[in-house]
């Protein structure tokens, strides 16, 4: 083992830390019951514990610690993956890539930290009344994740891959910048997504759930929070129940756990089918609702020179040229990055079969993937899709993408191809079922002319969900307050991405520390 | 005459509800043939037969493949086993639709059996799903493909033909 496993020594000392599908010690009341342990539950631990609270941590997914981790695709994908990273929207268009696991999307995400966009949080503060969302409010809240997860613009030179950006930008005059990461002593492995070795990612698995464990926090794994026990407008505690060994359903043993306040932080998706569940109160029909993606659109590039894009941190070079959303409303804005190049999940991208898909894998060295993440949400139309729940009460998400989203599909398509060629790739293919490598940016305007832009043609995916129970200062149009919590339950919190009433606009990680760790922190002033 | 009643039946407006009473019908009738296979956790006797048939296809002329076919079905096994029971069922479905006799051939546009169809018959089938106006053929062909490729080029075996060299060695599973 190359590096300490931190968590494991920190058991040794004796945390509390069970098993879910073991049997459980008795558990007392607590405080506080946080449902979650991503980047919102993390955050919350941490500051709730400190403040000296008795909390319990709830996650559905296992503990992988850093010497589970090998840098193995498959392994991480059934492990530490929603739906063992088969995860798609309803109609299978689009593919959803979700941790569960301790840590949540934090453990496996690429560790890209920007913050919220001003312009993002103006619409927060402007059409939903949230006071906090502007610049001056939220600066000192920024600053304290950032300082405390070392959030710093990455030091050593781009992979090949992310250069691909800066290249083709800087000969097109459009602009790119570095990438701020959460990460400490970081090798430049490239496989964060597959959960870091080192335990150089800064993810709440390696920093708030240690310190929350610390000042005695108590960690189930491998437990759902099947429902919330409701009554009248309080919440009295949560049903959960053990997991299976493959993590695909609860049905090990069942227990009420109490306590006198409940925060879900699930994540978007989890979070609003829990509720749904647990037939919270919802007298506007709006939970679910709002839930958006970032849907991501992508082109492949081959280049004479190496790229070896599975090396390396995945994301450190970005472009927000175009992702300020334009006031003539026919487009949505969209920001460039690139992700990681290891072959399982290329091969899937890279599409067709045969020796079509075979000559695209034999380049994989020499390829590069480019993906431009719409920023869905701020259109008067663009409403994001609904969570539904399936009959075995599983959540699921129908998300319909309109004319506006293909518009700016095959628009991005385009400025990517563009990038790409300008940066020297010899073939650019945009990623579609119809599609094949072309050589010249002639060429590829005209593939783009020819396309059919539809659901499971277009090859679509995402890696941020958000909303489903936004916040608003109008409980007509809104799930929770601004401070986070239900708008009809009096101790139910909601500390997750899915309070967000837009897509962020940006990777979400740092947007859902920061409002977190402000909410967390009021939460812990009136409970202390 | 057959084949356009059969292509109508494909793309006309019936053939949604042709493909949700097959599935339907196809579920029932399968129920004695659910049963995993004997060394796999999710995958039947009839995927695998199909898989069996169609992968060599699907990866193409990758020069470690031949030896590997029981790794990628395991590693299809392994990713199926744990997904959700949505996706489970989802891809039982499919395959019940592109195994069960009633379904398979105005389905998948060949009515022989899988483990002696020709690359051509295989090829025909991909490409109908691929260009479909029905999205659930659509769904079923990408997601088909996507399957087997995760899987594949998931295991060792695929990696050196590509020039990819794997996870630095200090971190690999020693188990």
């Amino acid at each position: 083992m190359p590096v300490p496993d931190i968590f494991r020594q920190g058991m040794r000392r004796g945390w509390q830390v069970y098993d879910g599908s073991q049997p459980l010690p008795a558990l007392p009341r607590f405080d506080v019951i946080i449902i979650g342990s991503g980047a919102g539950g993390g955050t919350a631990a941490e500051i709730l514990a400190l403040a000296g609270l008795r909390i319990a941590i709830i996650e559905e997914g296992s503990l992988k610690t850093s010497s589970d981790f090998h840098n193995d695709e498959i392994k991480a994908y059934t492990e530490m993956y929603q739906e063992g990273a088969l995860r798609t929207t309803k109609d299978g268009s689009i593919s959803i890539l979700q941790g569960r696991t301790v840590g949540g999307t934090t453990t496996v995400n690429w560790t890209s930290s920007f913050r919220t966009p001003a312009s993002t949080l103006a619409v927060w503060e402007n059409d939903f009344g949230i006071d906090y969302a502007n610049t001056q409010a939220m600066t000192p809240w920024f600053e304290q994740i950032e300082q405390r997860l070392n959030v710093q613009r990455w030091g050593m030179a781009p992979n090949a891959n992310n250069d691909v950006i800066r290249l083709g930008c800087e000969q097109l005059g459009w602009g790119w910048d570095i990438i701020p990461r959460n990460v400490t002593g970081c090798w430049n492995l490239g496989y964060c997504g597959t959960g870091c070795p080192v335990n150089a990612k800064q993810s709440m698995l390696v920093t708030t759930l240690p310190t929350a464990l610390e000042n005695h926090a108590v960690l189930i794994h491998s437990m759902r929070a099947e429902k919330l026990e409701i009554r009248g407008d309080k919440v009295e505690g949560v049903h959960v129940r053990g997991m299976n060994a493959s993590l695909t359903l609860s049905d090990g043993a069942r227990s009420l756990l109490l306590a006198d306040h409940v925060i879900c932080a699930g994540g978007s998706i989890n979070t609003p089918a829990l509720l749904l569940r647990s037939r919270a109160p919802d007298p506007y029909q709006l939970l679910g609702s709002r839930t958006f993606l970032h849907p991501v659109c992508m082109t492949a590039a081959q280049f004479e020179r190496a790229i070896d894009g599975f090396y390396g941190a995945p994301q450190s070079v970005y472009s927000d040229h175009f992702n300020e959303t334009p006031a003539n409303q026919e487009r949505l804005g969209y920001k460039l990055e690139v992700p990681p190049m290891q072959p399982s999940v290329v091969a899937a991208l890279l599409g067709s079969w045969g020796n079509e898909n075979w000559l695209r894998m034999q380049q994989l060295g020499q390829t590069n993937i480019m993906l431009a993440l719409m920023r869905d949400g701020f259109l008067p139309d663009c409403a994001g899709g609904q969570v539904e729940l399936r009959s075995n009460g599983d959540a699921t998400l129908d998300y319909p993408f309109h004319l506006a989203m293909w518009r700016t599909v095959r628009e991005a398509l385009w400025h990517m191809g563009q990038i790409q060629f300008a940066a020297g790739a010899t073939k650019v293919m945009p990623l579609h079922t119809s599609a094949d490598y072309v050589s010249s940016p002639q060429a590829l305007a005209k593939l783009l002319d020819q396309l059919a832009y539809e659901p499971l043609r277009v090859r679509l995916s995402s890696a941020h969900v958000m909303g489903g129970c936004r916040m608003g200062s109008d409980p007509k149009n809104s799930v929770t307050r601004p401070d986070g919590r239900h708008q009809q339950l009096q101790n139910c919190w909601v500390f997750d991405g899915s309070i967000f009433p837009t897509s962020v606009g940006a990777n979400p990680q740092l947007s859902i520390y920061a409002f977190v760790a402000k909410l967390a922190t009021d939460l812990s002033r009136q409970l202390a | 005459m057959a084949i356009t009643r059969r292509r109508f039946l494909q793309f006309g407006v019936g053939g949604a509800i042709l493909l949700t009473t097959a599935g339907t019908g196809a579920r029932w009738f399968q129920r004695s043939r659910r049963q995993a296979l004997n060394g796999y956790q999710q995958l039947r006797a009839q995927d695998v037969a199909f898989l069996s048939a169609v992968l060599p296809l699907i990866i193409g002329n990758h020069p470690q493949f031949a030896g590997h076919l029981n790794t990628t079905l395991t590693q299809i096994d392994r990713l199926l086993h744990h997904s959700s029971p949505t996706k489970q069922a989802e891809l039982r479905d499919l395959f019940d639709l592109i195994t069960f006799k009633a379904t398979q051939g105005p389905v998948t546009g060949y009515w022989g059996d899988w483990t002696t169809a020709k690359t051509a018959d295989i090829q025909q089938f991909l490409l109908r799903w691929r260009d479909s106006r029905v999205a659930l053929l659509r769904f079923g062909y990408q997601g088909l493909c996507q399957l087997c490729h995760m899987a594949w080029y998931g295991s060792e075996p695929a990696w050196a033909a590509i020039g990819y060299p794997g996870p630095p060695p200090l971190f690999r599973s020693h188990t």
